[in-house]
C-alpha cells in the first residue's frame, strides 16, 4: 500500500505556544484514520496545516509524493484535499443545494451537471432538510452533513473531517459513520477528528492520538485502546472495562 | 407536487429565486410595460427625471455586480464613471470619434484601470478597502480640477468640458429630445439586468456569493478570491464607464466635481443598498424609489435647503438598515408573489368550479 500523506516533524507555534509539536506520521491510501486527543491537543491545527489554511513553523508535508508544505490554500481543492470546519461554515444566504454546487463548480462551468451532481450528493450524505432551505437555518446534523457534502463535491482524494459527529445523537452518528464508510468505499482516504471513542474506534483502520501537541500513540484501534499511555492521558480506565 | 412546494409546518424559509417558472413573471411584465410606455406624452421635465431613474438604476446595477454580489463596499465608483465620461468626451472633442465607439474604448480602459486598482485594494479588508476607493476617487477629482490638459488634450480643469452639440444625430449619439435617451438607457438597463441574471445563475454568481458569505470556506473549495474579485471589478468598471459616456452625452457637460465627486459614489451605493444588494432587481427598485424623491426635493428645496438630499439619504439609509436589512427588493418580491398567488389561485379555483359544474 502507498502513502497518500506523509508528515515529517511537523511543528506549529503560535507565539510561545507550541500547538503541534514534531509530529511524524503516514496516512495510507484508502484508509480511514481517526485523530483523537483532549481539547487543545492540536488536532484542528494539524488539519489546518494539511489543508494549508496556515503553514507549519517547521517540518514538511508530502501528498502523493509531492511537497505541499507551503502551497496556497485555494490550490488544495484542485490537488484533491478537502476539509470540513469544526465550527460549521455554511454559505448562510444560499440554499443547501447551492452550497453543495459551489464545491461542485471546481474545474467545470456546466451548471446543469453541477446541479445534478449536487442533488446526488444531497441524497448520498442523507440530509433530511429541504434541499432548497436556507443553509443558515437547518439543524446541527444537517449542517454537519452539508460540510461533508460540500467538501465531497470537489471530488477529493483525501477528506479531512473535523468533529463532524459532535452534537449529533447516536443514531445520527451511525448515519455519519455509514456515510464515511461509503465515501471510503469509493476510494477516498479519510482522516476523522472525533471525541466519541467507541464510534471512532469502530470505523477507523488506524488511530493517532495527540496530547499537548505531540503524537502520543499511533496504531490499530485495539492497540491504542489498550495502551497505558493513551488510557492515562485521555481514554481513562473506564474505557478498558467497556471494551472488556 | 414536487419537493420544493412542500412546506413543512415551521420549516425555515426557502431561498427565493429558485421557485416555480411563473414567479417573478408578473413583476417583470408590469415593469416592462410601465417602462416601455411611461415617458410618452409626459412633460420634458418628467421625462428628464425618468431618464435619471434608468440611468441610476443602471449605475447601481453595475455597482451591484461587484459590491452587491461579492460584498465589498466601493465608494469610488464615481471615479470609474468619470474615466469613462472623460475618455469618450476627449475622443469626441479632440478626434471626432463617435461616442458609440468612444464609449467602448472608455469602458475597456476603465475595466483595466479597475483591475489595476483592484490588485492592491482587494488585499485590504472591510473599511480599509472602502477608504482606499474613496481616496482613489478624490485623488483623481483633485488632480483633474487642477489640470488643464492630459496627454496634450485640454480638459479645462475644474470648469469642465462642454460636449459639442452635433444635432439630432444617431451616429454621434446626440439627440434633441429626451425620448431617444430614455429608450437608449432602457436598452442599456435591460442589457445589464440580463447580464446580472446570467451571472446570478452561473459559476461566477455562485462563486461571488460564496466569497461574500464566507471567504475562508470559499477558498477551501478552491475559489481564488483575488481572481474572482478582479473579474467582478472588470465587469462593474466596464459598465459604470458606459454610464459615464451616456452621462456626458445626455447632460452635454462634464466636470470633475459632479462626476468624480463622493456624492455620486454614495448615491450609487445607496440606491443599491436600499433596493437590495446582490439581487438582480434590487438596484432598479432602489432607483425607482429614491431618484424621483431626491430630484423633486432638490427642485423645490434646492435653493433654500441645499444638501437636503444628503440628509434624506442618511435617513433612508438608517431606516432601511434598521428595518429591512435585505433591502426593499425582498418586500417587493414578496408582495408580487403574494399577488400572483392570489391571482393564479383564483384562476385555478375558477377552472375547478367550471370543471365540476360541467
Ligand atoms: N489561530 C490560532 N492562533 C493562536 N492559537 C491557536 C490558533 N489555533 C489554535 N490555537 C491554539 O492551539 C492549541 C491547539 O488548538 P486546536 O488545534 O484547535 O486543538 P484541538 O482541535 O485538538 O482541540 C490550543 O491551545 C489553541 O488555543
Ligand atoms: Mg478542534
Amino acid at each position: 500500500m502507498t502513502n497518500i500523506l506523509e508528515l515529517r516533524n511537523v511543528t506549529k507555534q503560535f507565539g510561545g505556544l507550541v500547538a503541534v509539536n514534531d509530529v511524524t506520521t503516514d496516512i495510507e491510501e484508502g484508509s480511514i484514520v481517526g485523530l483523537i486527543g483532549p481539547n487543545g491537543a492540536g488536532k484542528t491545527t494539524l488539519f489546518n496545516m494539511i489543508a494549508n489554511y496556515f503553514h507549519p513553523t517547521s517540518g514538511t508535508i508530502h501528498y502523493k509524493g509531492n511537497d505541499i508544505t507551503n502551497v496556497k490554500v485555494d490550490k488544495m481543492a484542485k490537488l484533491g484535499i478537502a476539509r470540513t470546519f469544526q465550527v460549521t461554515r455554511p454559505f448562510g444566504d444560499m440554499s443547501i443545494i447551492d452550497n453543495i454546487m459551489v464545491g461542485g463548480y471546481l474545474g467545470t462551468n456546466n451548471t446543469k451537471d453541477v446541479r445534478k451532481k449536487a442533488e446526488e450528493i444531497y441524497e448520498y450524505v442523507a440530509m433530511t432538510c429541504n434541499p432548497l432551505q436556507v443553509a443558515s437555518e437547518v439543524t446541527t446534523v444537517d449542517r454537519k452533513k452539508l460540510e461533508v457534502g460540500r467538501a465531497l463535491a470537489t471530488a477529493p482524494d483525501l477528506l479531512l473531517l473535523d468533529e463532524v459527529m459532535a452534537g449529533c445523537n447516536p443514531q445520527e452518528k451511525l448515519e455519519l459513520v455509514e456515510c464515511a464508510r461509503k465515501i471510503r468505499e469509493s476510494g477516498v482516504t479519510i482522516i476523522i477528528i472525533e471525541h466519541d471513542i467507541k464510534t471512532i474506534m469502530s470505523c477507523s483502520d488506524k488511530i493517532i492520538m495527540l496530547d499537548r501537541g505531540s503524537k502520543l500513540v499511533e496504531g490499530l484501534p485495539q492497540e491504542v485502546g489498550n495502551d497505558p499511555r493513551a488510557i492515562s492521558a485521555y481514554l481513562g480506565e473506564d474505557y478498558v472495562h467497556v471494551e472488556g | 407536487m414536487n419537493k420544493q412546494d412542500e412546506k413543512l409546518p415551521g420549516a425555515a424559509p426557502v431561498v427565493d429565486g429558485k421557485k416555480g417558472f411563473l414567479e417573478g413573471k408578473l413583476f417583470l411584465l408590469i415593469f416592462a410595460v410601465l417602462f416601455a410606455t411611461v415617458p410618452l406624452g409626459m412633460s420634458s421635465f418628467t421625462q428628464h427625471i425618468l431618464v435619471l431613474v434608468l440611468f441610476y438604476a443602471f449605475c447601481a446595477s453595475a455597482w451591484n455586480i461587484l459590491c452587491g454580489y461579492i460584498g465589498v463596499l466601493s465608494l469610488g465608483h464615481s471615479a470609474l464613471m468619470g474615466i469613462g465620461a472623460y475618455t469618450t468626451t476627449l475622443l469626441l472633442v479632440h478626434f471626432g470619434v463617435s461616442p458609440w465607439i468612444g464609449m467602448f474604448i472608455g469602458a475597456f480602459l476603465t475595466g483595466i484601470v479597475g483591475v489595476l486598482i483592484g490588485f492592491p485594494c482587494f488585499r485590504m479588508s472591510g473599511p480599509y478597502f472602502t477608504l482606499t476607493t474613496i481616496a482613489f476617487a478624490e485623488l483623481l477629482r483633485v488632480y483633474l480640477e487642477n489640470t488643464k490638459e492630459i496627454f496634450g488634450m485640454s480638459t479645462k480643469g475644474a470648469s469642465g468640458i462642454t460636449v459639442p452639440y452635433t444635432g439630432d444625430n444617431v451616429a454621434m449619439l446626440s439627440f434633441l429630445g429626451k425620448i431617444p435617451f430614455y429608450y437608449l438607457m432602457l436598452a442599456l438597463l435591460v442589457i445589464i439586468l440580463l447580464i446580472t441574471w446570467g451571472i446570478d445563475r452561473s459559476k461566477l454568481g455562485y462563486y461571488f456569493v460564496a466569497i461574500r458569505s464566507d471567504a475562508d470556506a470559499a477558498e477551501s473549495l478552491g475559489i481564488k478570491l483575488l481572481k474572482y474579485k478582479l473579474i467582478g471589478m472588470f465587469i462593474s468598471a466596464f459598465f459604470i464607464a458606459i454610464a459615464g459616456a451616456f452621462y456626458a452625452q445626455f447632460f452635454r457637460y462634464i466636470n470633475p466635481t459632479r462626476i468624480f465627486g463622493l456624492d455620486m459614489s454614495i448615491r450609487i451605493a445607496l440606491i443599491a443598498v436600499v433596493g437590495g444588494q446582490g439581487k438582480i432587481f434590487g438596484p432598479t427598485i432602489g432607483a425607482v424609489i429614491l431618484i424621483p424623491i431626491t430630484e423633486l426635493l432638490s427642485l423645490y428645496f434646492g435653493a433654500t435647503l441645499p444638501g437636503l438630499h444628503l440628509f434624506i439619504y442618511g435617513v433612508v439609509m438608517v431606516l432601511v438598515v434598521l428595518f429591512m436589512p435585505k433591502g426593499i427588493n425582498d418586500y417587493v418580491m414578496r408582495l408580487f408573489s403574494w399577488l400572483e398567488g392570489l391571482l393564479f389561485g383564483r384562476i385555478r379555483k375558477a377552472k375547478e368550479t367550471a370543471r365540476t359544474n360541467s
